[in-house]
């Protein structure tokens, strides 16, 4: 079966890709494009590790067709730090160990910056809301919440 | 270039590749010429296999290879060990089939291998093993411990200790006695990496390979090798980062003999990742035991006497270290932190046909804690006496304290914890409740005091290398799948010896790289490793004070080591230790090994992490639905090395212990033996709105037998969780006269007791 070219942008870089008609955004990203930060969980989306943003919009890549990703701009935990600068969330969760194992933490990261980019001033329970797309068993998720809202208050006194 | 001390709070080195994405997870690693397995799984919970077809799954396009149970006896591999055999108090050996990686002739359990289908693509794999046509006639399915319990043949184990003659003369004795039933219900560990590996073959060396995502590889390296019918020394285990385990990645598994297998056939390298669906089915599950206990009291509620018969559920075949957990973890301290001078126990376990069952988290203790502590909320309520108090009254505050079921429990302050969680957890709880109520919902506390001895694998060794580069390495036997060890053990030997925090590497997780190793389990890392490194350490100095003293012409007795310096006393001549060791490894002291310090630690003692925790919750009685709205600890894991890391493992065990007290439970259909909550759709976990912010508080109450004083932190709240939230709901639901919650806390249970209760 003929492959689909595809034509995307990732973290601000355009780029073109081929895939088969079946394979998932994540599969493109983890096997094409070699971009393994997101992780498939579940590939149900029921568990957010393979969190990236689509124009924007924060979706489950596991439940996203390659194919889909044409004419539209995706956001991976790859394209979060500035180099070697994290991003402050990134930064937060470093300083609080908001993390563990480690393999739930770019979904969260991802997760979190979308919230941030549209409310700076969430309450506790809106964090935990939204962020109850992704699960983590290590942290009980009370770091991960309290760097959230730390973040969103540097921001906002930036 | 800083030296850091223990109780410090650096940052974790291992994390800004996780967070950056650069984490090195089994499905994230390249491999030369790597080919695809899937394994076909029976889909009957009890069936016989008449014939495996796969003559259309081996044209289908890129196989390379089908294996099945009919290849495997030709091929000459092996039953997978069980490995605890037998009762290691009794020496009774345990009853158990055997598990051949894959089915033979019959398959025990829905998710049991059956055949490996390896094909150049993932997805040409998955087609073909859509291929592979199995007869099965499919047979009843036992899934419930009464049920298996009526057929002796069904019994891996049974087993009687204590004292029955005290307990009886206690029964006899007493004011009152209370008599429960409990099943602990079963879950699905999940962590959020599925399990996976790659296995390669070497023709030449004849050497197996397994890169692998699992937490205790030198004891799966030895058994893996019975399997493979090959010597230990030809198989090497490798993990890099491993996304969480918790105990279910800690016996080894038969897809990882099913890819070094598939490697010597196809003379590829060969990698099999789980779905989440099929880990629901293959990853070895958790708790699933049942239970008749009574507690006899005196007048003033005073302990007397404990008697309990169990019985676990092992699922279908006995895993790993599975025959051990019933005979020691879960009979080492029944009763918990509380004196009682009369103990009997009747352990049992049994065989089902449902996934096989391991460990997660605090097992053994988990149940144990489960049965005393709802047995003393039940008791309270039937003497009328405070459950605060009756527990205040019975806690053991001495140490070190011989508890009559054989260990010492070095050290602990069980009433400060105690009175400290209390304290906390009940300030101005009367205001929350009159609020709850204002609103028609109704709130409770459940308190829990949590306690365990760490076990594991008892023999950890650590290899320190002084290298060139004027670094110091540390090789371990112990595994970091989350834990911090990578940031927190060279923390402890910048402490220990002075050297600069960014000079210490750690290494781990390579069966090549030191001989032995315990890997992680039963929060057995810092206390094992930890006094092995000490140890080490010490030898270390030993030896260097040999050769500074030559060095620096001066009678070694005045040589004095402190903050990496060895320093001729009284005098500013000093050497650094990292001279020191250039000048040990130039001279060719000790064989040319200069100051490089191998140490095996074998376990002396126990440690006895432990502390009180209190869940609050809020229950709406017209819908059932409880809101988990405080949790509360104060806890003892003895000295903290890192207390930033200790804080998230108590975190996250305290989420996994509630997560089964309010919502998980892996449901098994009679009869068929189906897995029924295969899915996080059917299965919930606990998610960022289900659970608080956690009080914490730790008491660091130093273990007196091992040189750092720590106890281990990873499970507590697994521990606590599940009681403290059974009694929360009993305490808000006692208006209603509800007296049982069977199973978690889910709204449908909630709802259907209080209906229940009210008669209806």
């Amino acid at each position: 079966m003929a492959k689909h070219h595809i034509s995307t942008t990732i973290n601000g870089e355009p780029v073109e890709f081929l895939c088969e008609t079946q394979q998932t955004l994540l599969d493109v990203l983890r096997d094409e494009l070699g971009l393994t930060g997101s992780k498939e969980g579940c590939a149900s989306g029921d568990c957010g590790a393979c969190s990236v943003t689509v124009d924007g919009r924060l979706v489950c890549s596991c439940l996203v067709l390659g194919v889909e990703a044409e004419g539209h701009s995706v956001e991976t935990i790859e394209g979060m730090a500035d180099g070697e600068n994290l991003h402050p969330l990134q930064q937060k969760f470093l300083e609080e160990a908001a993390l563990q194992c480690g393999i739930c933490t770019p979904g969260f990261l991802i997760a979190a910056k979308s919230l941030l980019e549209k409310n700076n001033n969430p309450t506790e329970t809106e964090v935990r809301y939204w962020l109850a797309g992704n699960l983590c068993r290590c942290t009980g998720y009370d770091k991960i919440i309290r760097s959230v809202l730390d973040v969103a208050a540097d921001m906002r006194s930036a | 270039m800083t030296n850091l001390k223990i109780g410090q709070a650096p940052r974790r080195r291992e994390d800004t590749r996780f967070l950056t994405g650069s984490g090195r997870y089994i499905d994230d690693l390249a491999f030369d010429g790597l080919v695809y397995a899937v394994v076909v799984r029976s889909t009957h919970g009890h069936a016989r296999i008449n014939a495996v077809d796969i003559s259309d799954a081996m044209k289908a396009p890129g196989v390379l290879a089908v294996l099945t149970g009919v290849d495997q006896a030709a091929a000459g591999i092996e039953p997978m060990p069980p490995y605890e055999r037998a009762n290691p108090h009794s020496g009774e050996a345990f009853s158990y089939p055997d598990q051949y990686p894959l089915a033979v002739d019959v398959a025990r359990y829905g998710g049991q291998p059956v055949a490996l289908v390896v094909a150049e693509s993932q997805n040409q794999a998955r087609d073909a093993a859509e291929l592979v046509s199995v007869d099965y006639d499919a047979a009843p399915a036992i899934t419930t411990i009464d049920v298996a319990r009526e057929d002796p043949a069904n019994y891996c184990l049974q087993w009687r200790t204590g004292d029955d003659t005290a307990v009886a003369a206690g029964m006899k004795a007493a004011a009152h006695v209370t008599s429960m039933l409990f099943h602990n219900h079963r879950i699905v560990t999940n962590p959020m990496e599925p399990r996976g590996g790659v296995g390669a073959f070497d023709p030449d060396s004849r050497r197996y390979t397994l890169t692998v995502s699992a937490q205790s590889i030198h004891n799966a390296r030895d058994h893996i090798a019975v399997s493979l019918g090959v010597a230990p020394s030809d198989v090497r285990v490798v993990a890099e980062d491993v996304g969480g385990g918790f105990g279910s990645k800690n016996f080894m598994y038969a897809e990882q003999v099913l890819v070094l297998w598939a490697a010597r056939v196809t003379g590829r390298q060969v990698k099999w990742i789980n779905e989440r669906s099929d880990g629901f089915v293959s990853d070895q599950q958790a708790r699933d035991h049942t239970a008749m206990a009574e507690l006899a009291l005196d007048g003033e509620g005073r302990f007397l006497a404990f008697r309990l018969n169990g019985c676990g559920n092992l699922g279908a075949y006995l895993t790993g270290g599975m025959g051990r957990l019933h005979t020691d973890q879960f009979a080492a301290l029944p009763g918990g932190p509380y004196i009682i001078p009369a103990i009997h126990l009747t352990v049992a376990a049994v065989y089902t046909n449902t996934v096989p069952i391991g460990v997660s988290r605090g097992p053994g203790y988990a149940e144990s804690s489960n049965i005393i502590e709802r047995l003393i909320d039940r008791a309270a309520a039937e003497m009328q006496l405070d459950r605060f108090e009756l527990r205040r009254r019975n806690l053991a505050s001495i140490a070190p304290y011989a508890h009559p079921m054989g260990l010492t429990i070095d050290s602990g302050a069980y009433l400060e914890n105690f009175d400290a969680a209390v304290a906390r957890a009940c300030n101005e709880f009367e205001n929350r409740q009159r609020d709850a109520e204002s609103r028609g919902r109704r709130r409770g506390l459940g308190v829990v005091y949590h306690i365990k001895a760490t076990f594991g694998v008892p023999v950890e060794n650590v290899e320190l290398t002084f290298g060139p580069d004027d670094h110091l390495t540390l090789v371990t036997g112990t595994q970091s799948i989350g834990q911090g060890h990578e940031t927190t053990f060279p923390q402890i030997l910048s402490d220990l010896l002075g050297v600069p925090f960014d000079q210490i590497r750690y290494c781990d997780g390579d069966t090549d790289l030191i001989p032995k190793g315990g890997g992680h389990g039963s929060s057995r890392a810092t206390s094992m490793a930890g006094t092995a490194m000490y140890r080490a350490v010490q030898d270390i100095i030993a030896k260097g004070r040999r050769v500074a003293a030559h060095a620096l012409e001066a009678a070694e007795a005045d040589i004095e080591f402190h903050d990496g310096r060895f320093q001729v006393a009284g005098t500013d001549r000093d050497l650094d230790i990292m001279a020191v060791a250039k000048l040990a490894r130039d001279a060719g002291e000790e064989g040319g090994r200069g100051l490089d310090t191998f140490h095996e630690y074998i376990r002396e003692a126990h440690t006895f992490p432990n502390g009180c925790h209190i869940a609050e919750v809020e229950v709406d009685p017209e819908t059932g639905t409880v809101a988990l709205k405080r949790y509360t600890g104060a806890d003892d894991y003895g000295t903290i090395i890192n207390p930033m890391v200790i804080e998230g493992q108590v975190h996250g065990a305290i989420a996994q212990g509630v997560g089964q007290g309010l919502m998980e439970r892996a449901v098994y259909e009679e009869g068929s033996g189906q897995l029924l909550s295969g899915s996080f759709m059917d299965y919930p976990m606990p998610r960022a709105a289900d659970v608080p912010s956690f009080d914490l508080t730790f008491n660091e109450i130093a273990c007196t037998t091992n040189p750092l004083g720590v106890k281990g932190s990873g499970e507590g709240g697994a521990i606590a969780g599940l009681p403290a939230i059974a009694n929360a709901v009993l305490d808000a639901l006692e208006p209603y006269g509800v007296t049982e919650i069977v199973g978690p806390a889910t709204p449908e249970n909630v709802w259907r007791a209080i209906q229940n209760a009210a008669g209806g």
